[in-house]
């Protein structure tokens, strides 16, 4: 991100940071429709991320009510000690996180088996695609197609990176994870759908 | 040649590099065709994943969650009663119509002479029998005749408190299910 493009998304953050503060503030003054308003700024970036976790849409929708819900509750009690988006994701991901439950884990894959995993160091640049074939729309349903198989820890924290664009010190406020895991679960995350992407773009040349 | 590892290549890309890692890697990718290829990807990976469509709740999810957060508001008692009023008459006319036998039969009609295992049962039943008339004759008399209590009012006494009733445990059991959902 160049310098006037982070200019740019500074001024957008602050311009959301700033109609957040407007509308719960008039929720605070007893206007409970104007939650309707905040609910339809974060709805969709918040389901995204809750089928992420749960990798089912009812069941998505089911914690992201129930999360609004928390918010509502507890709207009075926010002190703006972080943003409004990292405390509302940090709400998210844990209430669907705890549904879920044991099924998902996502809290007991430790950093020893991510690193017997291992991310890749060397690379290797004979798989790359001629450019032109990497912008086509072919591509972009690829890569969107395979971010949703992603494992359920790795495209969260991807999605709170990338959809959500939040930095890593925001992603370890929202799941309270180490910086280290952190980084360590967006470099394997990029690995595995660079190779991902990368075999189905082959498999989809050579047909 | 020894290429940037996959971390520096994704801080690269993400701009998230300090300035002697970025110097240190400007110099390589000078070089490195490879690696210069490789963060150009990464770019263009992240540009195209914040560009993915995001997964939409149901159209009526905000109003949903608006229903969640204010129940009460939200449904008036005339409402509910609007919305119910198939449970509601069906309710009225079973409990209205227990109401009627309850109030016409004496306490003697009950089988006083079974076994005496079943007495406490009987007794209970005097007593609840006895209270509800004396307050359905009290409310039928101060509110509804001022002449002799008939059955027929002890059966509208018993049907208007069936509906009170009703209304009363639903809003009750709304509030225990909102709470046991949050």
């Amino acid at each position: 991100m160049n310098l006037l493009g982070l200019r740019e998304y500074e001024c957008r953050q602050m311009d959301m940071i700033d109609l957040d503060k407007e509308i719960i503030q008039r929720v605070l003054d007893g206007d409970v429709k104007a939650f309707g308003l905040l609910v339809d700024r974060h709805k969709a970036k918040a389901m995204t991320l809750a089928v992420r976790i749960l990798k089912n849409r009812e069941e998505a929708e089911e914690a992201l009510q129930d999360s609004f819900v928390k918010v509502y509750r507890a709207l009075s009690s926010f002190e703006w000690k972080s943003s409004f988006s990292t405390w509302f994701y940090r709400i998210v991901y844990n209430t669907c996180a705890t549904a879920a439950g044991k099924k998902m884990r996502i809290h007991s894959l430790s950093i020893d088996m991510e690193d017997e995993y291992g991310i890749r160091t060397e690379i290797e640049s004979d798989d790359l695609q001629p450019d032109g074939v990497m912008e086509s729309e072919e591509f972009s349903r690829i890569v969107a197609d395979e971010i949703e198989k992603l494992p359920v820890v790795y495209g969260s924290t991807f999605t709170l990176f990338a959809i959500q664009e939040m930095s890593y010190e925001e992603i370890v406020q929202v799941t309270g994870l180490p910086l280290g895991t952190v980084k360590a679960r967006l470099f394997r995350a990029r690995a595995l759908l660079r190779e991902s992407v990368m075999k189905r773009m082959d498999h989809s040349l050579a047909t | 040649m020894e290429h940037l590892s996959f971390d520096v290549i994704c801080r690269m890309a993400d701009e998230d590099l300090n300035r002697n890692e970025k110097a240190l890697a400007a110099a390589h990718l000078k070089t490195c065709r490879s690696c210069q290829r490789e963060v150009e990807v990464q770019r263009l990976f992240m540009k195209t994943s914040r560009q993915s469509p995001l997964v939409k709740p149901s159209a009526q999810f905000t109003q949903n969650v608006l229903e969640s957060i204010v129940p009460s508001q939200k449904k008036r008692w005339y409402q509910w009663m609007l919305q119910n009023m198939g449970n509601i008459i069906a309710m009225t006319m079973v409990l209205g119509f227990l109401g009627y036998i309850f109030s016409v039969t004496s306490t003697q009609a009950l089988p006083g002479d079974k076994p005496a295992k079943i007495e406490p049962i009987i007794g209970f039943l005097k007593i609840i029998q006895d209270g509800s008339r004396q307050i359905s004759e009290f409310v039928v008399s101060k509110f509804i005749s001022h002449g002799d209590v008939t059955p027929s009012h002890h059966t509208l006494f018993f049907a208007l408190l069936a509906m009170i009733l009703l209304v009363f445990i639903d809003h009750i059991a709304g509030y225990f299910i909102q709470r046991s959902k949050v």
